[in-house]
């Protein structure tokens, strides 16, 4: 069955005919299954945009109340909700929804492949994200809509100053949100990494590629420290684990601290692959290849470095010490270096070329202009003194706006007009498009420039009314008439498109005359975009090589033959781009769906505290998880199959470094970064926080940290002999072994939960003894996960899907083991020394 | 009280001709040295700004307009390490020089004697003040209004009871948060004598847009009369409105102190100088003859969300006494 049925003799329309019955997808009650890339991309993208003008309508309303002093439009309690959820909806479900689906929907077709690395992880976020958005979302119809503003600061957001559920809607309902966003991160840079088509190496990806590689490990590392935040806030409210509270040892900081760590990134990590898509277009319209190609990776990879290092600037008046704060501000207008490499690049690239205005230049421009004057503010407001003054005033809003609204809203709208073709299968009418543009172009500037003058005039940003006297009731009127004309220039926007999309003339292939290779198919794409991968050998393959797309077309190139009903794509050699093994991609599956509801189960009943409903959605998305993933690899061994070219290459399931692999590697380094933050709170608490030292230490009886550490290393050292006893002797060997895994992990766990019970005083004590806890319990998950991991892959040896060949589960069980064993002692190193040595 | 003199006239000339009109919270209407500073690194920012926009954005159009497909390849990267690097670096690291000088000496540093010391503890939705160094030694403890010395610098020991707050004068300086179980410094000065208002700038829950403070910078000698007065405010031994009396000790001392010497035993505003204060409500309805009553009564309508109760149960006579009370104390 593993040999390909080569019959070069099919013609181009059967070889469609067949691709299109293997990449088929269910109607009806089965479109809950589809894992396709584009589908998924679009269906991101939907919810992004109802989410876009549910997060306007609020902004209307906010408009509306602050045009004029003494205003009684809305009340306070119904404006503190409006301005929490209208930046709470446009951050967490427009910016971050938008760009993954926009990634997802085009990095397979600009990378040369038929899917991404994971269709079904794809699908499972897609569902995160309604779920969680709708808890969120659904929560305003009830008036019961967070109302602590979008940052959530404690202790305004704890238990004592807001004791409604609304603060636990944001923290609950952003976290399933937030599954999502590192669910899609990891997809993003396996695929990026591994899912490429032939000879596209590093150096010959799109920058749009660069730029969403760039993006993805800002969002695994960027979103972990807000999950554990909210994780500590939500414990914190429903069990009164004083993390955040002074008076027992917690600090209102740490919240500041973790949120902003996230949220610094957060702004690069939406205007990041949006400079991504504004170098895609702009060769286009410049008729001439990208001028400064290594320039914008290098600004690229510098800006997601730097963004780490700038959280504090978001903290200068909490009261840091000086000199801290000037290596933040430092940092932070060290970033406009690498904005303005990108920058100078797009204006070399339009200068050695020919340019020609279509309609998305135009939105190109109001990018630029509105961009470059947020740049501006940006830098000025890193400056310590000046932030004195004008933070958390309107001058910081109108920043944000420009930041935001210049550096992702327009280069958006641009992509929009200059991607419809692809999506929809036809063109763009400009009339309207035009209208828009100055509608929402004059709109906008006319409500946000006039608002750094607000500021400067001393209004605090998120109060509900303000005093006639203090002079500030035309400058708020003047922005919201702007406002207005801005959003009837979006109504129109969404207007236009639709109409677009619905009766536009029908587009021909690569109306823009474009090089990149999502311009190389058909309109609209196929579900398997390419009926066979090129070999690219440039950047921009379509100018290197115009009769590349009907070659493409006509099957002649690589996996231009299917087999065996399997929906395949390249899986290429990180670097070079050579192709070294065949990706078999799953097809439509419920696995999604029903993980999702699991969660949806969890989140929801520990909501409204059903922890009984809680514990069995937990329970429930653990086996669906783990049916899941019995669901991947093969039962037989592979030997290399015909990939055309000539060359032969071993499907995803038979080689040593397939997609699951490098999945699972990146999910430790999400995993890494919420432990690393976890080991900050602890000795942030530790160093910086008031009502130190507590009224007690953990106790020094080593018995069970000897039995957690012993448990951990024996249970690595069976994962570890397992692969070896695989390798050697088959799968029958490594059974024993994983046996023995199981009992150790779940020793390992009984011993980490024993911590909280035995060894402290109750969690609600003190910060000291709620972080031990919660360190020990994030011990004790790890141990009882690896457990699993050890009976799961014990069972796949059982059932014929592991051999010496097939050896993954093996070694993601041990990597797991590895990793829980090297945690595991730093958290009783971290229990244990410290208090010995500091006490 | 003497009407403010403004002693740097050039600037907020500026500024009124870009900002079309006043505010008594405006930034660009500084009264202090810090104030100056940083409205003048605003200006300097903004003029620099306006260049560096027209220039890059000049570029661009050009660029997009003009192009004619001959660009050389030097030239390009001239463009992008000239514009994209070197520029940037240059105009960044003079601004940080800049900034880190300017900044400096905005610090709370000590300079001996010579600051007036003050403490304010943040309070939804209104400022408590303290006087640490009262005319006997003894601590004033008032709430709303500041009395600073002008032309001296001023430490603000800024702390909270509750939630975040941020205690910043826009005229006087920027503003520093008030954190729970911390106790930040603020340094401000007036140059003159004046009324300067102040304002809650960090989101605090329901009320946090009216919760407003005012500062009234004095000269020296004025300044001492004033506190040596505020510090001998306190109920009369034999108060002339005894029901009124009474009946704040019943209904109102729970949490209000009406005795400067003395700390709210709740989370309340001291009311021993209520009568005389510029505002009530923390800075937002003027004080005129009715505001007092009108609050006990309607204090849910005019501040939703304010954690005093309801005193619906005390009939127009009972709130009379305890305003006449309040307005009779010395």
């Amino acid at each position: 069955m593993s040999a390909a049925d080569n019959d070069g003799g099919r013609s181009p329309v059967e070889l469609h005919r067949e691709l299109e019955a293997i990449w088929r997808n269910p109607g009806g009650l089965g479109r809950l299954t589809v894992v396709n890339h584009s589908v998924i991309g679009i269906r991101f993208m939907i919810a992004g945009a109802i989410f876009f003008v549910i997060g306007g309508v609020l902004a209307m309303l906010i408009r509306a109340q602050l045009a004029t002093s003494d205003n009684a439009f809305v009340g306070h309690e119904a404006y503190n909700q409006i301005f929490t959820m209208h930046g709470t909806v446009m951050m967490f479900l427009f910016a971050i929804p938008m760009i993954e689906g926009v990634a997802l929907y085009l990095l397979p077709k600009v990378l040369g492949a038929r899917d991404l690395a994971f269709p079904r992880l794809s699908a499972f976020g897609f569902l995160c994200l309604v779920f969680g958005g709708s808890i969120v979302v659904g929560s305003m119809l009830f008036g019961l809509a967070p109302d602590s503003g979008w940052f959530m600061y404690t202790p305004l957001s704890s238990r004592e100053f807001t004791p409604g559920i609304n603060a636990d809607i944001w923290l609950i309902g952003i976290t399933f949100v937030e599954v999502s966003a590192v669910a899609i991160g990891i997809e993003l840079v396996v695929t990026i990494l591994k899912i490429r088509t032939a000879g596209m190496a590093l150096h010959r990806m799109p920058l749009f590629a660069w730029a969403m590689l760039v993006t993805a490990f800002m969002i695994v590392l960027g979103f972990p420290p807000l999950i554990l935040g909210a994780i500590m806030l939500e414990v914190e409210r429903a069990f009164d684990w004083p993390f955040f509270i002074a008076d027992r040892g917690g600090d209102a900081l740490l919240w500041q601290h973790l949120f902003w760590l996230f949220g610094h990134p957060e702004v690069y990590i939406i205007f990041l692959p949006a400079t991504g898509l504004v170098s895609l277009m702009i060769p286009t319209f410049a008729r001439h290849p990208f001028v400064g190609y290594t320039a914008v990776v290098v600004a690229l990879i510098a800006t997601g470095f730097i963004s780490f290092a700038l959280w504090v600037h978001h903290m200068y008046v909490v009261g840091i010490p000086y000199l801290a704060l000037v290596f933040f501000s430092a940092a932070s207008m060290l970033v406009a270096i690498p904005t303005a490499v990108q920058f100078f690049a797009w204006i070399a690239t339009l200068w050695a070329g020919r340019p020609y205005m279509g309609l998305p230049m135009l939105y190109l421009f109001g990018f630029l202009f509105t961009f470059v004057f947020g740049g501006l503010t940006g830098v000025m407001l890193a400056l310590v003194p000046f932030d004195w003054q004008v933070h958390d005033t309107h001058f910081v809003v109108a920043h944000l706006h420009y930041v935001l609204v210049g550096g992702f809203v327009f280069p958006l709208l641009a992509a929009a007009y200059y991607w419809l073709p692809l999506i929809s299968g036809r063109n763009p009418n400009p009339r309207l498009g035009h209208l828009a543009f100055w509608l929402i172009f004059i709109g906008f500037h006319v409500t946000f420039f006039i608002m750094h003058f607000t500021g400067l005039m001393g209004m605090p940003r998120r109060v509900y009314t303000y005093h006639p006297a203090f002079g500030w009731d035309l400058f708020n009127l003047i922005s919201s008439i702007g406002g207005f004309v801005m959003s009837a220039g979006f109504a129109l926007f969404f207007i236009d498109i639709i109409l677009q999309t619905l009766h536009g003339r029908r587009a021909r292939r690569n109306p823009w005359g474009a090089g990149t290779l999502e311009w190389g198919m058909s309109l609209p794409p196929k579900l398997y975009n390419f009926a066979s991968l090129p070999e690219v050998s440039g950047r921009d393959p379509l100018w290197d090589r115009p009769e590349l797309a009907a070659e493409m077309a006509g099957g002649h190139h690589y996996l231009g033959i299917p087999r065996n009903n399997w929906q395949e794509t390249l899986g290429v050699d990180a670097v070079t781009g050579r192709p070294d093994q065949i990706i078999i991609l799953p097809g439509p599956s419920w696995y999604p769906f029903l993980g999702a509801a699991a969660l949806l189960v969890f989140f929801f009943s520990f909501l409204v505290q059903l922890y009984p409903l809680a514990i069995a959605g937990a329970a429930a998305a653990t086996v669906i998880f783990m049916l899941w993933g019995w669901a991947n690899g093969l039962k037989v061994d592979q030997s290399a199959l015909p990939a055309g070219h000539g060359k032969h290459l071993l499907p995803h399931p038979a080689v040593s470094d397939p997609p699951g692999w490098w999945g699972t590697c990146i999910t430790f380094v999400a995993d890494g970064t919420l432990f690393a933050c976890l080991l900050f709170g602890y000795f942030f608490l530790w160093a910086v926080a008031p009502g130190w030292p507590p009224p007690s230490f953990i106790d020094p009886d080593p018995l069970i940290p000897a039995i957690a550490v012993t448990a951990l290393i024996a249970g690595a050292f069976t994962a570890h002999r397992a692969v070896h006893a695989n390798a050697a002797s088959g799968p029958g060997a490594a059974i024993p072994w994983q046996i023995a895994g199981l009992l150790a992990g779940l020793v390992a766990c009984g011993a980490y939960i024993a911590i909280p019970l035995y060894a402290i005083a109750p969690p609600t004590t003190h910060a000291y003894h709620a972080t031990v806890a919660l360190m020990a319990i994030y011990g004790a998950f790890h141990a009882g996960v690896a457990a699993l991991l050890s009976l799961h892959s014990g069972l796949r040896c059982a059932a014929g899907y592991v051999s010496p060949q097939r050896s993954l589960d093996l070694r993601v069980a041990r990597l797991w083991w590895g990793y829980t064993a090297a945690i595991g002692a730093i958290i009783v190193l971290a229990l244990y020394a410290i208090p010995a040595v500091a006490t | 009280m003497k009407t403010t003199r403004r002693p740097r006239r050039l600037l907020p000339l500026v500024a009124l001709a870009v900002a079309g009109c006043a505010s008594p919270l405006s930034t660009l209407e500084p009264a202090g040295p810090a104030a100056s500073e940083i409205a003048l690194l605003w200006w300097v920012m903004f003029w620099a700004s306006l260049a560096i926009l027209l220039v890059t954005l000049g570029l661009a159009l050009i660029a997009a307009l003009r192009a004619t497909g001959h660009g050389s390849t030097t030239r390009n990267r001239l463009l992008v390490i000239g514009g994209g690097v070197l520029w940037p670096t240059a105009t960044i690291t003079g601004l940080i020089v800049y900034a880190v000088y300017s900044g400096q000496h905005l610090m709370a540093v000590p300079v001996g004697e010579r600051a007036f010391q003050i403490e304010i503890t943040g309070h939804q939705f209104w400022w408590e003040v303290r006087y640490p160094d009262g005319p006997d030694g003894a601590t004033i403890h008032d709430a709303n209004e500041i009395h600073i010395p002008a032309g001296r610098p001023v430490d603000v020991h800024i702390t909270t009871e509750d939630v975040i707050h941020s205690f910043w004068v826009p005229r006087l300086g920027g503003k520093l948060d008030a954190i729970p179980g911390i106790t930040n410094v603020l340094r401000i000065e007036a140059d003159a004598p004046g009324t300067y208002r102040g304002l809650c700038a960090e989101f605090c829950g329901a009320q946090h847009a009216r919760m407003g403070f005012v500062v009234y910078a004095h000269e020296e000698e004025a300044l001492a009369e004033e506190l040596a007065r505020i510090a001998e405010i306190a109920p009369a031994p034999e108060a002339q409105e005894l029901d009124g009396a009474a009946l704040f000790e019943a209904e109102c001392a729970t949490c209000h102190s009406a005795d400067t010497a003395s700390r709210s035993p709740g989370p309340a505003p001291n009311l021993a100088r209520v009568a005389e204060r510029s505002h009530i409500a923390a800075g937002w309805f003027p004080n005129d003859s009715d505001a007092l009553r009108r609050w006990v009564r309607e204090h849910q309508t005019l501040k939703p969300g304010n954690l005093m109760p309801v005193m619906d149960h005390l009939s127009d006579e009972e709130i009379d006494a305890v305003a006449a009370y309040l307005e009779a104390i010395p």
